[in-house]
């Protein structure tokens, strides 16, 4: 071989190495994302190759340009071989238009992502060297087209490691429990888990030195970071979330934290896309009552119903609840606007019931089930707090009514939402905007999903104004609206909501401009979850 | 003992009234970085843990817990005590001569922190274990009171077994706590025993007193350095909804509007527009107060007027007030002032109670074998 193809192989290596660096910034950030679950990496890679399908042709592209450059060595084409250095280069162009750096969320560089790079390079390494060994420089392609399902196998391979570093950890959030020996009420659901979550240690508050983990911190590591910074000695009843985006994650998390009560809220469609059944979600789901001495558990959705004689037949204690007015230990009815807490006669409510029905059931059933007395849980009702980012309400110096519902993350809250809000628009008397991407990780159901929110968000009564998701056109599926007003606060509103929101979660706000505030300070509105 | 050192503003703690203590704390500790002292500020989380947190945090950094970029401390007794960072090699013991306690409520106002803090061998505002539990045990003080001839309303203990001595309806109380978190008004003892065993801020002792719907709450702060010092007196008003004729945590130290929450911007009438009489019985029974608690630094007594029959009764006294009942002090003295010198008479009039020394080993010599104690014992 002559200087030239030495030449060639030095060019190749760097545009390689280019390509990989590229490559690894853009697929460790994923990784990160979907929370080093192995094989959604590549899962994410499929995702933007269907849907932008572009990312395939410069696959095509950089292949041509390698299998040319390949064939042209023996041919001694000088011109043609060189086309196998812009192989990798072109290659790494796919996914099509997929951001390197986060749009929302900037990569934390923790030990864990480190040691996922340190790996994934490795491995990269190794295919790089042996398939440029077996193909010449045209080998240097495979690990640039390759590198979505190293990362996956690099975590993968971590897997093990990263359970043996958490243990300590573990460890030391299960001695503290032990140490301050708090009563366990864990709360899962497809949705409404944190609102629930907020209410319970609200109402336990009556009678209780209560502690919820904080914000959405509901798996293991969550978890155990939550009891490990923030489980103050004297706590008598911890209020934990348990999450889940596999089946087995509940079961593990209740393993190590036994909870003395469990409860479910809602088994619905969230992570439909994930698990693949709504059977495997509710399986998922019904694994938090393996463990618990109480279950407290809705009546209004039949297999729930089915679950809560399962836990019978189990010897466990069963505590029912529903929010449209079934007959259960705990009963809030809708028509009539009364809760009935155990034996008591049923007893007015004065605030909104409809959206929040199921997680004030679900927290009133917990606090029925640890003996708060029926006065002290329900005038708990008349405080209830908000969690945040979920139809929060703030006013604008401008006297604009900003909605933020960027972390309602399911079609009924969605719903509720809108219905909320075009409420309260109506009652201020303004227009009502919607500024949405639409929602997101439904599979099947998106689209259907997508469309029935947007039949509620018809004009003249509502504008929206849907923004693209980082994978590139909105999920939206209903009428469109240009702004009519170019209000500073709605700019400013949709730059946040586009820097705030988690963009695999449906994100929403509502705006409704009017002239004078109404309300001062942040408010709950009916709607949302 | 260090006479060099910073200064310690110490704050948080166990405590339902934590936060109102990181407040108390922040605020202590830029009135004496501004008037030139070198101060450290502490920080006990709920959690337990010690924390030496960076200068001039904001109250919204201890939101999640410590503030980002502070120190967690190990708080070393025995031969050489002293709060030491957990982390970094040859970390050296950090170097305070003094320490201000902000905290309020619980061990913390209660005179377990002096009582740490006399272990640390560093000398502390608080007063002593002693004046501190008196302080905090509603019932306790209440008997003090009544046993030194101080007017006081009625108090006694919620009790299953026997009825109070006066008719309702009453004020329950938390018997323990230096606050007015978890204050009930009810119609008779029946409602107070339930309401006694369901809320957790009774269950470990509550005390009753019997409301009077007329009575106006009037405040007063003394100090005693460098001597007996009294401020005039301050009315609290009851802003809002003041339905159930309690002056409550959420009116006394959330309210305040624009300029911030915070005892400091509470509503009030100051100095309060009362008969000479009533501030000439105020400033005595303050006076009074301070005497037979042996309370030290800055205190607040809260005292009840009785307008109908013109007397003043002593309610409670605050050990440490919040905001250090800087806002009384204002018109009379400077806010460093009133600091440094609590902290001043705590370096120079620290409290000395007398050591094992003292008996020079005459009980031990004199003892014998233990074994002959145990005669006659089985």
């Amino acid at each position: 071989m002559t200087g030239w193809f030495d030449l060639i192989v030095v060019v190749t290596i760097l545009s390689l190495l280019a390509a990989l660096v590229l490559g690894q910034l853009r697929w460790l950030r994923v990784a990160q994302r979907v929370q080093y679950l192995p094989g959604e990496v590549t899962r994410i890679e499929r995702l933007w190759l269907a849907r932008r399908p572009l990312s395939l042709l410069w696959w095509a592209l950089a292949i041509t340009a390698a299998l040319l450059g390949y064939l042209s060595v023996p041919w001694s084409v000088p011109i043609g071989a060189w086309l196998v250095v812009l192989a990798p280069l072109i290659a790494s162009l796919s996914p099509w238009r997929m951001p390197l750096t986060g749009v929302t969320k900037p990569v934390a560089w923790t030990g864990r992502l480190i040691r996922v790079a340190v790996v994934s390079s490795v491995l990269l390494a190794a295919i790089a060297i042996a398939s440029m060994w077996w193909l010449g420089p045209a080998g240097a392609l495979a690990p640039v087209i390759l590198n979505a399902l190293v990362m996956d196998l690099s975590i993968w391979v971590l897997w093990p490691v990263e359970r043996a570093l958490q243990k300590p950890y573990l460890k030391n959030a299960q001695d503290k429990l032990h140490r301050v020996d708090p009563q366990i009420v864990a709360i899962t659901g497809s949705y409404g888990k944190t609102t629930a979550k907020g209410y319970t240690a609200h109402i336990l508050g009556a009678k209780y030195q209560t502690m919820a983990s904080p914000a959405s911190f509901n798996n293991l590591m969550g978890l155990s970071r939550s009891i490990n910074d923030t489980l103050a000695p004297g706590t008598e009843v911890f209020v934990a979330e348990m999450g889940m985006n596999q089946e087995g994650r509940i079961r593990e998390l209740s393993t190590w934290f036994p909870p003395y009560i469990s409860a479910i809220t809602v088994v619905g469609e969230a992570h439909y896309e994930r698990l693949g059944s709504h059977q495997a979600i509710f399986r998922a789901k019904a694994e938090i009552t393996e463990n618990a001495s109480v279950v407290v558990l809705p009546v209004d959705q039949p297999e729930l119903v089915q679950l809560a004689d399962t836990c019978r037949s189990r010897g466990t204690i069963v505590v029912t609840v529903s929010a449209q007015g079934h007959e259960a230990d705990v009963s809030i009815d809708p028509e009539s606007g009364t809760v009935r807490y155990g034996d008591s006669d049923p007893q007015d409510i004065t605030v909104p019931i409809l959206a929040h029905g199921i997680n004030m059931a679900v927290a009133l059933g917990i606090a029925w089930a640890l003996d708060v007395p029926a006065e002290a849980a329900l005038k708990q009702l008349n405080s209830l707090p908000v969690a945040a980012h979920r139809s929060e309400v703030s006013y604008s110096e401008r006297g604009v009514a900003i909605i933020d519902d960027t972390y309602n993350s399911n079609p009924p809250g969605a719903l509720r939402a809108v219905e909320g809000a075009k409420a309260l628009a109506e009652e201020r008397g303004g227009t009502f905007f919607v500024v949405t991407p639409g929602m997101v990780e439904l599979g099947a159901l998106q689209r259907k999903r997508n469309r029935e929110l947007g039949r509620l968000s018809e004009p003249p009564e509502v504008s929206v104004l849907p923004w693209g998701l980082p994978t590139g056109k909105p999920s939206w599926r209903g009428p469109v609206s240009r702004p009519r007003c170019s209000s500073p606060a709605m700019t400013r509103s949709v730059r946040c909501s586009r820097r705030r929101g988690n963009p695999t979660l449906s994100s929403m706000r509502t705006i409704c401009p009017t002239t004078t505030p109404k309300h001062p300070s942040h408010r709950s509105v009916p709607g949302g979850d | 003992m260090s006479k060099s050192g910073s200064w310690a503003v110490v704050f948080g703690g166990p405590s339902p009234e934590h936060e109102i203590s990181i407040l108390t704390g922040l605020q202590a500790e830029r009135v004496l970085r501004d008037a030139g002292h070198s101060i450290e500020a502490l920080y006990l989380a709920p959690t337990g843990q010690w924390f030496q947190v960076p200068q001039n945090s904001e109250a919204k950094d201890f939101l999640e817990g410590a503030p980002s970029g502070s120190k967690e401390l190990v708080l070393q007794l025995g031969g050489d005590p002293g709060f030491v960072p957990k982390k970094g090699l040859g970390a050296k013991k950090l170097d305070i001569a003094a320490a201000l306690l902000c905290f309020h409520g619980g061990g913390g106002e209660g005179g377990g922190a002096a009582f740490v803090f006399e272990s640390l061998d560093i000398p502390h505002t608080g007063s002593s274990l002693y004046a501190g539990a008196v302080g905090m045990d509603k019932l306790a003080f209440a008997g003090l009171m009544q046993a030194s001839g101080i007017p006081t309303l009625e108090r006694v203990a919620l009790s299953d077994s026997s009825e109070p001595s006066f008719p309702g309806p009453y004020i329950v109380k938390p018997r323990f706590g230096g606050s007015s978190i978890g204050i009930e008004v009810v119609d008779d003892i029946e409602a107070a025993r339930a309401i006694g065993r369901s809320s957790p801020h009774l269950k470990n002792g509550a005390v009753l007193e019997p409301f009077r719907s007329g009575i106006v709450d009037l405040n007063i702060s003394f100090r005693t350095y460098p001597e007996l010092e009294l401020t005039d007196l301050e009315k609290p008003l009851r802003a809002g909804e003041a339905t159930d004729g309690v002056y409550s945590y959420q009116q006394k130290y959330l309210s305040g509007g624009s300029e911030g929450a915070g005892l400091t911007h509470a509503p009030r009438e100051f100095p309060a527009q009362v008969p000479d009489t009533v501030s000439k019985a105020a400033a005595d029974l303050a006076t009074r107060v301070a005497e037979v608690t042996r309370l030290t630094g800055i205190v607040r007594v809260d005292l009840l007027w009785d307008s109908e029959t013109d007397t003043v009764y002593v309610n409670e006294v605050n050990t440490i007030p919040g905001a250090m009942s800087l806002y009384l002090w204002a018109p009379k003295r400077a806010a460093s002032e009133v600091l440094a010198g609590a902290v001043t008479e705590a370096i120079e009039r620290r409290i000395r109670w007398p050591q094992p020394g003292f008996s020079q080993g005459v009980a031990l010599r004199a003892a014998g074998g233990i074994a002959g104690k145990l005669v006659g014992m089985n």
